[in-house]
């Protein structure tokens, strides 16, 4: 599904990531866990295609492709999904005009037909209940004066929306209460399955009670210094970051 | 009102008795400026600039233009005696002109401030750049009618300069104390230049006191930050119905320098006209500015401000307020202009006016002119009385309507005199706007 | 914004104009000239009463007293007013009884336009009137309305027909002294529409007049005067295109609105006239005046703009807020680009107590293209209680072109409470990255993005208009964006 090689990026003179190394198979669950500044949300916009980002060494595989050769909608019409940390507001265009603009791109590049009115209306029915959004927010100017935990649902609706075969979450769990991190996790374990693989980008053990990943990765510094399975994680709520920043320290040549 | 023809008359009588004491330079750039003045005349209504102020009436035919300078009864003992009757802080270094002239120089026991040049008249170079200055904002700045009338006819003229890298500790207070002239045109001038990395805090004080008749100052400044440069710059203004200003200042900005400007309108002058023009000319450099004007009855209090970035990653903030009284006429007109080449500008203007008579006139123009895209520029404008619930809440807590109608303007002059970062300058210029307040 | 969006920026905001194409038709012309003689001409044209001819000759020696606005931050290019033809029509007899009757050439040019005449083919509920160069076409639906004593018809039938209402109220709200422009169509003004709403009647469906300038070297000098009496309402519309021609032709129309007591007039423009070439050259030079007045206790006048065409725009539709309890509005959207100049905005005179006015632009400014908002709110001594409030909105896109915000607030009363707001920003980078992230493409999402920003003021426009504007501003974007 998506294979990282030797990833080096960074915003203008400043290097960010620092060779990443990571391979994604249909399927999996993947936790990428770091204490803060180590790269992570970098690393969801970097595969994203955000332009502020200058990869400067290193390769992107995605289904086969370079991924790093696709313009940003290019990227999401192959099939990755980015759920933002911060979704942006842009008022004056409704959830509903824009979910039904993004849905027809889609499928147009995939050479589906567009879909019908009733088509696209059975369809928001069937996936607005999995993250329990009311019809009123269809309506609504794109994530405009939601709150925090709104937001975020109408992120995963959209995954739901668009089907997409990578989905990376940026902090999703990030500000969300105990109800709605619950409906966001149900979401996600609902949509997931044999064929598609998720990206868990977080800073919490939290979100990982709900969801379970095959693999947790911990990224330090731009790189990923530690990997292994949900265990990991509950050792990093236990002890924090610091024993996994010491051991990175331990490796580097000694002065 | 005053014809060109007796300006220049007079102005031939200036060269002659100037001809002994100043160089060919100055000569020169007199005779230019005249003749750039001669041009156009003086601005009437139909001039955008001027829409909103008519200065035939107090431009009127008595006023004289001074070829020499004036007399000034007091001694230099004097000196002391009036700083302290004008209320002169004794903490700060404080410059005393009397109509324009250099008299008293006043330092705080103690301190030396060796890094900080004050020359006169006499020795006044005009060591301004302008006529090289190649952006068109800072020309239009310096060629507005009385900037340039001002520089062929100014008698006196005052200069500060702060060594690079060097700070002064203490505030700089002039004092423009008008006394004792009737008919009066003045033309006065004032020159700060802070060199790379300096520091510099000013507080201009102008003060009339009731023996002028018919006077109009009319006062040019030129302020220059170099690089990394700050300049702390407060105007006060404390003129009565005989004694009237025009204020022009032009200030230029290199890279990373920061001024900021508060210009407080006292009261009581018939007519005042503050024009500011600053140049952002050195990218990442930022100017607050920050005016108050309080309108008296007949009074006109009339702003006209310019912010130019002219260069990428500058940021300017504006807060202009103005109380109105009962036939009084306010005005703001602000201009945030963007050149092309100023990117990620960020800038922001806000001017509100509380009509405090029935027939307040008040008149606002903010405006935006933005050739550059990506940049985020921000302009509001409010005009309207005490919020009536306020009032009422003040008033059901059993607080008198006068009191409650004082506190209500007090907090509202209280946004621009909180921005005064220094303590004795806050106090200073706070405790002159209570006593205005309580007079309006 | 990096240089791959820039070029597709780039791509979105150079579209051709769709409605460039020129009409071959036998036309009658005066001599180019603008003198005594010229008026003369177009008054016995048009077989005007010699009042009429009166007060078109003392609008011409008004307007030699005039001279050229020099306050604009735009240059205002050279135009020879000498040069141009005053009045240009087709040969057919203008005034007929029927469709039958009229040139098919022109019939088909309105149909191209998506302005079918034949009443059968309209969109019901839309009336129009449908004026070709220097003279009304015809005027549908005629019957049914004055079924109900609306007048609708060209006003040189007005003239002819209705002279006492021409006669009180022409030149009443846009007098001839008003500005150079005004007086110049005062002189020569050529035809336009009429309408008189009775009092107590809400009219039963949309009014419009679709403008076309076809003739070369002619100039349209359009009047339009609109009179709503006592408790009556009208909602009118106006469309304007014309052929793409290398020379600048002018465009110079007065539109005045009386709302008596309690009336109220919604006047919408959906304008786009040959905007010039991605160089600049050619285009509709449009310098409109117009203007309403509340002049009963209250009345309501509303003003809904979309600007996407001519060269340069110069126009602020305005409203004199004489009555008490009087209300005015104006809601606006402009979008330039190429070298397209527009300033426009509007004026409110509060005269009357408790008037209330709110003013919303949008302007979008693409390419090498300047786009000002210029507007004032006056507030009388006598207003009391007056209440304005503004918002002025300026997007960028790409970094050539220019956006200014120049409002003027002036109060003479105590009680006013005026408030007014603007921001210029460059198109949010965020929201593109967000919508290609979700698969939309870069020229998608700014027209998205646009189309969302205007909304609050497409939402003014009449249904049937509304989706006409949002299309109009996709293809007018596209090519401009990065």
């Amino acid at each position: 599904m998506l294979t990282i090689k030797n990833l080096f990026a960074g915003i203008e003179d400043k290097a960010i990531l620092k060779g990443i190394n990571l391979q994604v198979n249909p399927g999996e669950i993947h936790a990428i866990m770091g204490p803060n500044g180590s790269g992570k949300s970098s690393l969801a916009s970097v595969l994203a295609g955000k332009e502020d980002y200058q990869v400067t060494d290193g390769e992107v595989l995605f289904e086969g492709k370079d991924l790093l050769e696709l313009s940003p909608d290019e990227r999401a019409k192959e099939g990755l999904f980015l759920a933002f940390q911060y979704p942006v507001e842009i008022p004056g265009v409704s959830n509903m005009q824009f979910l039904k603009t993004a849905v027809n791109e889609i499928r147009s590049y995939r050479n589906q037909p567009a879909l019908t009115a009733g088509e696209f209306l059975s369809l928001i029915k069937q996936k607005q209940k999995l993250v329990e959004l009311d019809d009123q927010f269809l309506r609504r100017s794109l994530n405009t004066g939601f709150s925090g935990g709104e937001k975020k649902k109408n992120e995963i609706f959209q995954l739901a929306m668009f089907e997409p075969k990578l989905s990376i979450l940026d902090e999703t769990d990030s500000g969300l209460d105990i109800d709605a991190l619950r409906i966001i996790a149900n979401g996600v374990n609902r949509l997931k399955n044999n064929n598609n693989s998720f990206v868990l980008i977080t800073h919490y053990q939290r979100l990982l009670d709900y969801i379970v990943p095959d693999f947790v990765h911990v990224l330090y510094d731009g790189k990923i210094i530690l990997t292994g399975t949900k265990d990991l994680a509950l050792e990093l709520e236990e002890k924090g970051y610091d024993w996994v920043k010491e051991m990175a320290h331990a490796k580097e040549p000694a002065q | 009102m005053l014809q060109t023809d007796t300006l220049h008359t007079k102005f031939l009588e200036l060269v002659k008795s100037a001809e002994a004491q100043n160089g060919a330079t100055l000569l020169e750039s007199r005779q230019a400026a005249f003749k750039r003045f001669s041009n156009n005349g003086f601005p009437t209504i139909r001039s955008e600039q001027w829409k909103y102020s008519n200065i035939t009436g107090l431009l009127n035919d008595a006023l004289q233009v001074p070829v020499e300078p004036l007399a000034v009864k007091e001694t230099q003992d004097a000196g002391a005696a009036l700083l302290v009757k004008l209320h002169a802080p004794a903490e700060w270094l404080t410059i005393l002109t009397i109509n324009g002239k250099l008299h008293t120089i006043q330092r705080p026991t103690g301190s030396k401030e060796d890094n900080l040049q004050i020359s006169d008249v006499q020795d006044f170079l005009l060591s301004t750049e302008d006529d090289g200055d190649n952006d068109t904002v800072v020309q239009q700045a310096i060629n507005k009618p009385f900037s340039l009338l001002n520089r062929a006819l100014f008698l006196h003229g005052l200069q500060l300069e702060v060594k690079a890298n060097s700070q002064v500790n203490i505030p700089v207070h002039i004092i423009h104390y008008y006394t004792g002239i009737e008919n009066t045109f003045l033309q006065t001038r004032l020159q700060l230049k802070a060199n790379k990395n300096a520091h510099l805090t000013v507080v201009e004080s102008f003060i009339a006191d009731s023996s002028c008749k018919n006077v109009v100052v009319n006062h040019a400044a030129e302020t220059l930050l170099a690089a990394e440069a700050t300049l702390d710059h407060f105007l006060v203004q404390q003129l009565n119905e005989q004694t009237n200003l025009i204020l022009s200042e032009v200030v230029r900005q290199e890279q990373q320098s920061d001024y900021k400007n508060h210009v407080i309108s006292l009261p009581f002058a018939r007519f005042i006209r503050n024009n500011l023009d600053i140049a952002l000319k050195g990218t990442y450099s930022h100017t607050d500015m920050h005016g108050l004007y309080m309108v008296s009855p007949q009074q006109v209090i009339d702003n006209s401000t310019g912010i130019n970035h002219l260069r990428p990653n500058c940021t300017s903030n504006q807060l202009y307020k103005g109380i109105v009284a009962d036939k009084g006429t306010g005005t703001f007109n602000g201009r945030i202009y963007v050149h092309l080449d100023a990117q990620k500008t960020n800038a922001f203007q806000k001017n509100a006016n509380l009509p405090l008579g029935e027939h307040a006139v008040i008149n606002s123009k903010p405006q935006l002119e933005i050739y550059a895209d990506d940049v985020r520029c921000t302009h509001g404008s409010a005009l309207g009385q005490m919020n009536n619930q306020q009032l009422f809440y003040l008033l059901a807590r059993g607080i008198k309507q006068e009191i409650a109608v004082k506190l209500l303007s007090q907090a509202f002059v209280n946004e621009v005199t909180e921005t005064i970062e220094q303590e004795s300058i806050r106090s200073y210029v706070a405790d002159l706007v209570e006593k205005a307040l309580d007079q309006m | 914004m990096s240089n791959t969006s820039n070029d597709i920026l780039e791509k979105v905001t150079t579209g051709d104009y769709e409605y460039g194409f020129s009409t071959e038709i036998d036309m009658e012309y005066a001599p180019p000239g603008l003198n005594e003689e010229t008026i003369a001409f177009i008054s016995a044209k048009k077989s005007e009463p010699d009042w009429l001819l009166q007060w078109r000759l003392k609008a011409y020696k008004t307007f030699l007293k005039q001279q050229l606005p020099r306050w604009q931050n735009f240059e205002l290019p050279e135009m020879d007013l000498q040069a141009i033809s005053y009045y240009a029509a087709p040969k057919k007899k203008p005034e007929l009884k029927s469709l039958d009757e009229v040139d098919p050439e022109l019939l088909k040019t309105f149909e191209k336009l998506g302005i079918p005449l034949n009443e059968q083919k309209q969109l019901t509920g839309v009336a129009v009137d449908a004026v070709f160069d220097s003279v009304s076409v015809v005027t549908t639906f005629r019957e049914e309305l004055s079924k109900v004593g609306i007048i609708f018809c060209s006003i040189s039938e007005a003239i002819k027909e209705h002279p006492e209402l021409v006669q009180k109220y022409l030149g009443s709200v846009v007098p001839q002294s008003d500005n150079y422009y005004a007086a110049l169509n005062s002189a020569v003004f050529s035809d336009g529409s009429f309408v008189y709403i009775p009092e107590g009647v809400r009219c039963p469906m949309e009014l419009s007049t679709y403008f076309r300038i076809n003739a070369k070297n002619s100039g349209q000098f359009e009047r339009t005067l609109i009179i709503a009496d006592k408790n009556s309402y009208v909602s009118y519309l106006e469309g304007c295109t014309a052929p793409s021609r290398d020379e600048n032709q002018l465009h110079a129309a007065v539109v005045e609105l009386v709302a008596l007591e309690n009336a109220e007039i919604k006047y919408s423009t959906v304008q786009n006239w040959y905007p010039g070439d991605k160089d600049g050259k050619g285009g509709v030079y449009n310098f409109v005046t117009k203007r309403g007045i509340c002049l009963g206790n209250h009345s309501k006048i509303s003003w809904t703009q979309v600007e996407t065409g001519s060269a340069i725009t110069w126009k602020y539709p305005s409203v004199i807020l004489k009555g008490d309890y009087t209300s005015g509005e104006f809601y606006s959207v402009a979008v330039t680009r190429h070298k397209q100049v527009a300033d426009t905005g509007t004026k409110m005179y509060h005269i009357g107590k408790n008037s209330k006015s709110r003013i919303i632009s949008k302007g979008i400014s693409a390419g090498e293209a300047q786009n000002a908002y210029r507007g004032l709110v006056q507030v009388g001594p006598n207003a009391r209680n007056a209440r304005n409030y503004t918002q002025c909105d300026s997007l960028l896109i790409g970094d050539r072109c220019g956006a200014h915000t120049f409002p003027y607030i002036e109060s003479k009363n105590n009680t006013a409470q005026i408030e007014h707001e603007a921001t210029t920003s460059k198109i949010g980078e965020d929201q593109i990255f967000y919508l290609n992230q979700r698969g939309i493409d870069t020229e998608k999402a700014v027209g998205m993005i646009v189309n969302g920003y205007v909304k609050e003021v497409l939402e003014k426009l009449p249904m049937e208009f509304a989706v006409e504007a949002q299309k109009l501003l996709a293809i007018t974007l596209e090519g401009s964006v990065g």
